[in-house]
């Protein structure tokens, strides 16, 4: 055996699985319409099967198994790809039509399981290729250094360069030859025709295959998601992870954003505008402007849209004085600012249904809005629009917006629900409907749809009164680490497909969740009581809980903060994986391992207490993620130590598995959104803390 | 089983054991009896322009006070109103408003009309019924936008007292029925022969939704149909499809189908196609015979009319429709 047999084989089983992990995450993510509930779910999958698969591979006494194992993960790298993009044809959905929260745990638990449960049966193959009992460290340790390699590869070579198609045909290629170079067979190099006919065949068919055999005009990959452009005739639609974000042409709809919320103000000069169509910006050049900052954070939208727009007035308004497009976060830019600019701000983005679009949507991003608009400035939403009534769901979830800007605003006015508008000022608009048609017919501007009229309609005194008075018995608030509004587009998605699942686990309330935890963390203290196994089965599995709870909390807070998780979940695995690794490797050697493991205890609590810190900045993010990483991969390492009994690992690492799905899961389903990120950092202080006690308990009977 | 009911107001015929709901979420069987659970029960009252229903041949440029109850004889994955469309009625927030206070309320806000709209007025059908009587006295109109899923018998007792009804004609294939809104065409079809016969109104809407029922061919069968079964006479508005409900994220009708729709129709032989949901010319009415502009709309208002005592200002053509 070479000396590169030693390593290579075990780096590119980690490098294969986190690229294979990050993809798959991502096209679940796109599948589901960018909700990132499904992202604890993915994970919590993916847990499961590896963990069955490895539990499987230990059992398995076949000679050339590991060589196998390579080929098998090369030939299912691309029909799970396949598989979940079949998931919207297969549940028969229209393009746009969202999945059902059942079908998403479904679905995504069935695309999963053939390929993860290869990947885990890996583990135990490498083990036993490598012959010696004392390898399993070893490659665990290369492995975890793959997967980090794999992390930072997929961001920043793979990502937004390479297709899912090309991706998953290079990594086929790459696992047939490493079963070639392990087993010296030259003959299994044949085996290339099956993923190149899979990649001639299918390429073309698996990117109209979700959109239910529309064939999309462009399909592009970005840090944000994956961006799809359906045409229909003349007018192309610019969907982000499968969501509409705007159609264009439709000058009924730029006409109505621009002239609406230009008649709220006397005289606009400054005017910033948030996402949405660049087809709005000629309808506010019709103004006597000083100035339109356009500002989309998704580079590829506005090289994608501007090579889109067909009229010449939208060309022209693209290269007008006063337009200045900037391509950045929004809530960066509005941060920096500051100082009072802008007499008008539109914010142009889709209803609030995934943690990356709500941080428009939060208190937090009010306050700073406000602080950058003029004296008379204002801010106007768009919410979701109804006829005739407005749902209890939807009363909630506009209401949650309605309740967040008046806790920052002092004036805010609504229109009509057919139009959904929300408007915030700290200065009294004027809202009477003849004021404002008034204000549009002296200002003569020439309009082909939108007219003095609509004014009327949507200011009907009778209808805004509804619309008013349904929204203002809302009196919840949408902040960053709560975010409700978030939660109340859920319960609309829930209400419009029906489905009871996520109907009952909506209803769970905060004392569910404490009666519950105190009906089985009773037994569990006195089972656990000064016995030293349960002890450390009980902190081996609290850490399998919390490493995970806390990998989604940070996942979720970094959507709420900076929102490009799509581009970055790779970096943050990578570097959590990176920190397991060593945070094993230091503790290999400990002389009192018990001590250490309350210690490491202490300081998850610790972490758990200050992560609000960490939250800060982007870069603190990723020692946060490196630190928990290394405290978990402490207690791993610790746990068995203290156990002593090197046989017991197996049974250790069962219960950290079972630890982690269900950290996985309960978080991303429950705890992250119905009770928000802080409350579940806290849950994990309480858990951490009751088995922090019981190794105390046994203290003064070991150490 | 003695007490296992049959509904036979739509083509959904629901068979109901005891204390099972309808599939329209309106009614149920307790013991034997079929019950309405949402009469004088309200969840949307407004008052709209007419020409919001859609009416443009009916009282224009006056008022109707539209109500609405939860509940909907099918389950169009499109729905505009799907929140109380697709609601139980213990679900919605409802009004207590019996019949005769519905008149009393349309008299005080001064609207010519009363219409059962936004949800599909058959689930109310009783409290529709007996509120049109009272309505009627009092010289108040009465008018249903309606996707016309409801049996001929019901329908014709009905029409004694309806003046108006806009049906929706959502697509002209059984599959589209089938597999967008779970129902059927038939039914429809034959509602809307049944209006006409009993003198009844009519305008027809057609919501234009991209990829789904788009295709000109069939929309040309749609419109000879009507003009075979219906006349020419009959309005027919093809409105803009915006995402809603299911298909939140399909994209809004490009304008270029609008238009070509309409004059698919006008070819076709009709004489009275709009547009609805959008600023266009295809929202005025147009002489047939001069070809002057006859009521021009801007959005939901009037900005003139040139119909007096149902005829042409120009040309003194009779124009169809009611219009005092």
């Amino acid at each position: 055996m070479g000396h590169l047999n030693t390593f290579i084989p075990f780096i590119v089983m980690g490098i294969t699985s986190m690229i294979l992990q990050i993809t798959v995450l991502r096209l679940l993510l796109s599948t589901f319409s960018g909700n990132e509930l499904d992202i604890g779910i993915t994970l919590s999958f993916w847990l499961i099967y590896v963990g069955l698969g490895s539990y499987v591979g230990g059992r398995i006494r076949l000679r050339h198994a590991f060589t196998l194992s390579f080929i098998v993960v090369s030939l299912l790298a691309q029909p799970t790809v396949l598989m979940i993009k079949a998931i919207r044809p297969a549940l028969s959905l229209y393009p746009g039509e969202a999945v059902s929260f059942t079908y998403t745990i479904l679905s995504t638990a069935i695309s999963l399981s053939p390929l993860c449960f290869v990947i885990g049966l890996q583990f135990p193959l490498a083990v036993s290729y490598a012959g010696t009992r004392d390898a399993a460290g070893r490659i665990y340790s290369l492995e975890a250094l793959g997967a980090f390699i794999g992390g930072v590869l997929f961001t920043f070579v793979i990502s937004g360069r390479l297709g899912v198609m090309e991706l998953c045909f290079s990594l086929a290629l790459i696992n047939i030859f490493m079963a070639v170079y392990i087993s010296r067979k030259k003959i299994i190099t044949l085996l290339i025709i099956i993923p190149l006919f899979f990649y001639i065949s299918l390429c073309k068919i698996s990117t109209s295959l979700p959109w239910h055999g529309i064939e999309p005009s462009q399909t592009v990959e970005s840090r944000y998601g994956e961006i799809t452009v359906i045409q229909v005739r003349e007018q192309s639609s610019i969907y982000v992870n499968g969501q509409l974000f705007f159609t264009y042409p439709d000058i009924p709809s730029e006409e109505l954003k621009a002239h609406l919320s230009m008649a709220f103000h006397p005289s606009p000069s400054k005017i910033l505008v948030i996402g949405g169509s660049p087809g709005s910006l000629k309808e506010f050049l019709k103004y006597p402007v000083d100035g339109i900052d356009f500002i989309e954070l998704n580079l590829k939208i506005v090289e994608l849209s501007s090579r889109l727009l067909s009229q010449q007035e939208d060309r022209d308004a693209l290269k007008d004085r006063k337009v200045r497009i900037i391509v950045e976060d929004a809530r960066r830019f509005i941060k920096r600012l500051k100082k009072p600019t802008y007499d008008l701000l539109i914010l142009n983005l889709p209803q609030p249904s995934t943690a990356s679009i709500n941080r428009f949507y939060t208190s937090d991003f009010f306050r700073e809005a406000r602080g950058i608009l003029k004296d008379n400035g204002i801010l106007t939403i768009t919410i979701s629009s109804s006829t005739g009534y407005i749902g209890r769901r939807m009363q909630t979830a506009s209401g949650s917006i309605y309740n967040s800007l008046k806790s920052v605003f002092k004036y805010v006015g609504v229109t009509a629900q057919e139009y959904g508008g929300l408007f915030a000022s700290d200065t009294p608009m004027n809202t009477d409907p003849e004021t404002l048609e008034d204000r549009f017919v002296q200002r003569a501007l020439k309009t082909r749809y939108f007219n003095q009229y609509i004014f009327r309609d949507a200011f009907s005194p009778l209808d805004v009164d509804y619309v008013r008075k349904r929204l203002s018995d809302i009196k919840i608030i949408n902040t960053d680490l709560q975010p409700s509004a978030y939660l109340y587009n859920l319960m609309l998605w829930a209400e419009v497909h029906g489905g009871k699942a996520l109907h009952c686990l909506l209803g769970i309330r905060g004392w569910h969740i404490i009666s519950l935890s105190g009906v089985i963390i009773i037994p569990v203290l006195f089972l656990t009581f000064r016995r030293k196994r349960r002890v450390i089965y009980l902190s081996i599995f609290t850490t399998g809980f919390s490493s995970m709870a806390f990998m989604l909390a940070i996942i979720l807070a970094y959507q709420a903060l900076y929102g490009y998780v799509y581009e970055m979940i790779g970096m943050l695995s990578a570097i959590f994986m990176i920190g397991l690794w060593a945070g094993a490797s230091l503790c290999r050697n400990i002389k009192n391992a018990l001590r250490l493991l309350f210690y490491l205890e202490l300081m998850t609590i610790t972490l758990a207490f200050t992560s609000t810190i960490f939250f800060k900045s982007e870069f603190l993010f990723y020692v946060f993620n490196l630190l928990f990483g290394t405290i978990a991969g402490g207690q791993f390492s610790t746990a068995n130590l203290s156990m002593g009994e090197p046989e017991m690992a197996g049974r250790l690492y069962g219960l950290d598995l079972i630890g982690s799905f269900l950290g996985a899961f309960i978080p991303s389903i429950i705890l992250i959104p119905l009770f928000g990120i802080s409350h579940t950092l806290l849950f994990i202080v309480g858990i951490k803390t009751i088995s922090a006690v019981m190794i105390v308990s046994l203290r003064a009977k070991v150490i | 089983m003695a007490k296992t009911v049959q509904c036979e107001l739509c083509p959904n015929a629901c068979v109901l054991e005891n204390g099972q709901h309808s599939r329209c979420r309106a009614r149920m069987n307790k013991d034997g009896v079929l019950y309405s659970l949402v009469y004088g029960k309200p969840c949307a009252v407004h008052v709209d322009p007419i020409e919001k229903k859609p009416f443009f041949h009916f009282l224009p440029g006056t008022t109707a006070f539209s109500i609405a109850t939860a509940g909907c004889v099918l389950s169009c994955k499109f729905c505009q109103n799907w929140q109380i469309s697709q609601a139980r009625p213990e679900d919605t927030d409802n009004y207590d408003l019996p019949p005769d206070n519905v008149v009393r309320q349309a008299i005080f806000y001064d609207c010519r009309s009363i219409t059962y709209t936004y949800t599909e007025p058959t689930v109310f059908y009783e409290y529709m019924y007996d509120t049109a009587i009272i309505a009627k006295k009092y010289k108040i109109k009465n008018t249903m936008h309606s996707c016309g899923y409801i049996k001929e018998k019901p329908l014709r007792k009905l029409s004694k007292y309806m003046d108006a009804a806009d049906i929706d004609l959502k697509a002209f294939t059984e599959d589209f029925y089938n597999r967008i809104c779970s129902g059927s065409l038939k039914p429809v079809l034959n509602s809307l022969v049944v209006l006409k016969e009993e003198g009844v109104w009519l305008e027809i809407t057609n919501l234009v939704i991209p990829t789904l029922n788009d295709d000109m061919k069939t929309v040309k069968e749609m419109c000879k149909w009507i003009l075979k079964n219906l006349g020419p006479d009959v309005p027919i508005h093809f409105s803009r499809f915006f995402p809603h409900y299911k298909l939140t994220n399909l994209p809004p009708t490009p304008l270029e189908t609008l238009t070509e729709t309409r004059k698919t129709a006008m070819d076709a032989g009709l004489k009275f196609v709009y547009i609805g949901n959008i600023r266009h010319e295809g929202e005025n009415t147009f002489c047939p015979k001069c070809k002057k502009m006859l009521i021009e709309r801007i959005g939901y208002f009037v900005k003139q009319n040139n119909i007096s005592n149902g005829k042409c200002r120009f040309c003194s053509t009779s124009i169809p429709g009611v219009w005092s």
